[in-house]
């Protein structure tokens, strides 16, 4: 990859408290670079959405560090964001938790634009029309395949799928460098899942940030990421270009995973069970050679 | 093959101050006993309305007309006790979360004993055995010890599968599963596809199962049939409706979905999507 990572996540560890502590990430590192898409899949539980909350400086790890744009990410302080994290954005698996239900879209959309002035203000920038990305709350919901009329609509008259274009326009509308998506089409009809999977990962790219898509379907995961990382118990067990683990993975797990997916072909064929008991190896597969 | 579960023209309104929402525009299905009848279609559709319904089980101020056989009694025109005797007894439910049918606070063998000694009258010691069978068969392991255990000391696919037992514990003949794995990771809902399909074969069940997920639709489903708004759009055998789609709502499906016929499977085909719902 030529440019330099937006993101260096370097052995992370997470340990919530208990007795014995829950160790929910257990030692994971990753870059991520502008203008591509990686999908984050395992099972629930396995630590995709701890992970996100450390990316977003929501959560201070236990052990490691992150870095954004080469600096050492400040997890939040008391007085909430510093303006310069707001480059990392984010859109949740419920879009109905994380729009406001009593102010219109338009306004909604409104406060991610301005998120993005106020940050170019710290750098003496200014937002200018001639950018890739819309200053106009309409012309946002437009471009996530709304009408612009929308504008004037409150979240709850809109359908799960609306509202998630709209949680994602208000994202991208704040300019980040790094799009991270937690589940974010989980809550969707299966028929709109890879329509707004795809229409993040375009709009992201195309005004070059990262979009890191968390996802438990991997079928969707597969059309749109460059790259797959599978994350079991906490670890990343397997990394690579997602054609070639979909045609190759080489970690046991990730057969499994891969195994178990049901293929909408007619053929009546039921997935592949894996033994419930078996613990897979914690090591992350060699995929050089 | 003659239908075991019989659902003819059943249509179904909710009347409100308004007047009546139609939300069934008149739905007629057989399932016979064997077989896997599956219900997709998008959200809002009328599919667990429809389960619902055969359930007994439909909405506060529902107006129904048609007829639901099971053999020869039409659910629809029970009431009270006879309607009760039939609910649980003759028709079983999974549901999508298994504590809409295992209640938190009492152990799993409490709840199973009590469900079969209502419905089939049996003494405390035959229920708890029976009790014991259904587990083991459903694939928990631990025997009479499981029986002292509450719901949550159990993982999510092991509680489906405790609900699949509550479910058939009275031998119905007849089962209602409404997205019964789409809260299950993959893995597991491989496994919870598995028993449900060596059940059905087994034990010559009729199914009615409600998914929106048309991978598990092709893995499970002998017969499909698609709803929109309603109505049922497309029926037939699994692999005709899947290959060779009649109607241009289940096409539409079918393309927007991963890995089916007509459907993505780059993400060039990714492109071709329109931006409409
Ligand atoms: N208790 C109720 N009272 C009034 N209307 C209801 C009730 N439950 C459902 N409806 C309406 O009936 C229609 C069919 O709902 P149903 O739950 O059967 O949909 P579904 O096909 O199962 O959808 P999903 O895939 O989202 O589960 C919808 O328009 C819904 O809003
Ligand atoms: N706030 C929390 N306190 C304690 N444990 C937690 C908390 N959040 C998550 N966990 C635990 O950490 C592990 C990883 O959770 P999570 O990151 O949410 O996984 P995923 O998003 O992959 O489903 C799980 O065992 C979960 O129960
Ligand atoms: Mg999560
Ligand atoms: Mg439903």
């Amino acid at each position: 990859m030529s440019a330099e990572p937006v993101i260096q996540a370097r052995d992370i560890v997470v340990e919530y408290p208990g007795h014995p502590p829950l160790r929910a990430v257990d030692g994971v590192s990753f870059d991520l670079y502008p203008g591509e898409v990686v999908g984050l899949v395992g099972e629930s539980g396995c630590g995709k959405s701890t992970m996100a909350r450390v990316l977003t400086g929501l959560l201070k790890p236990t052990a490691g560090e992150v870095s954004y744009l080469g600096q050492p990410l400040r997890p939040l302080g008391i007085g909430g964001r510093a303006p310069e994290l707001t480059g990392i954005q984010m859109v949740f698996q419920d879009p109905g938790s994380s729009l406001n239900p009593r102010r219109r879209v338009g306004k909604q959309i409104q406060d991610g634009i301005d998120t993005a002035a106020k940050r170019m203000a710290c750098l003496g920038q200014r937002l200018s029309r001639d950018d890739p990305a819309p200053i106009d709350p309409a012309e946002w919901l437009v471009r996530v395949g709304m009408q612009a009329s929308d504008v004037r609509r409150f979240p709850h008259s809109l359908s799960g799928g609306q509202r998630q274009r709209v949680a994602t326009a208000r994202a991208l509308a704040a300019r980040p460098s790094v799009l991270i998506g937690d589940e974010p089409i989980s809550a969707l009809d299966a028929s709109t899942q890879a329509k707004v999977a795809h229409l993040m990962g375009k709009l992201a790219v195309s005004q070059g940030a990262c979009l890191l898509f968390i996802s438990h379907d991997l079928s969707v995961v597969r059309l749109i990421a460059d790259r797959i990382m599978v994350m079991y118990r906490g670890r990343i067990v397997e990394r690579g270009p997602t054609a070639e683990i979909w045609s190759e993975p080489r970690h046991p797990y990730t057969k499994a995973l891969l195994g178990a997916i049901p293929v909408p072909d007619g053929a009546g064929k039921l997935p592949a069970v894996a033994d419930p008991g078996v613990a897979y190896p914690l090591e992350e597969a060699d995929r050089t050679g | 093959m003659t239908a075991l579960l019989r659902i003819e023209d059943l249509t179904l309104g909710i009347k409100d101050e308004d007047g009546v929402t139609p939300i069934l525009r008149g739905i007629s299905l057989d399932v016979a006993a064997g077989q896997v009848q599956g219900l997709a279609g998008e959200s809002g559709s009328g599919k667990t309305i429809t389960g619902m319904t055969v359930m007994g089980m439909e909405p506060a101020g529902s107006v129904t007309s048609g007829h639901i056989w099971l053999e020869d009694t039409d659910l629809l025109a029970l009431r009270g006790k006879e309607l009760n005797q039939v609910r649980g007894q003759r028709v079983g439910m999974v549901f999508q979360d298994p504590s809409a049918s295992l209640h938190p606070q009492l152990t799993v063998g409490s709840q199973l004993t009590d469900h079969v000694r209502y419905h089939l009258k049996l003494k405390r010691a035959a229920a708890t055995d029976l009790a014991c069978d259904w587990l083991e068969r459903v694939g928990i392991p631990g025997g009479r010890a499981v029986l002292r255990r509450y719901p949550h000391e159990f993982s999510g696919g092991q509680r489906q599968r405790i609900a699949i037992a509550m479910a058939l514990a009275c031998s119905p003949g007849v089962l209602i599963a409404d997205e019964p794995t789409t809260a299950l990771d993959v893995t597991v809902q491989a496994g919870v596809l598995a028993l449900l399909r060596e059940l059905v074969d087994t034990l010559h069940l009729a199914v009615l199962f409600v998914t929106h997920d048309l991978g598990v639709m092709s893995a499970i489903a002998d017969n499909v049939a698609v709803m929109h708004d309603g109505e049922i759009v497309e029926a037939g055998p699994r692999e005709q409706v899947f290959t060779n789609p009649a109607h241009a709502y289940t096409r539409s499906l079918l393309a927007s979905l991963p890995g089916a016929k007509g459907g993505l499977l780059s993400r060039a085909d990714l492109e071709t999507l329109g931006g409409g719902w």
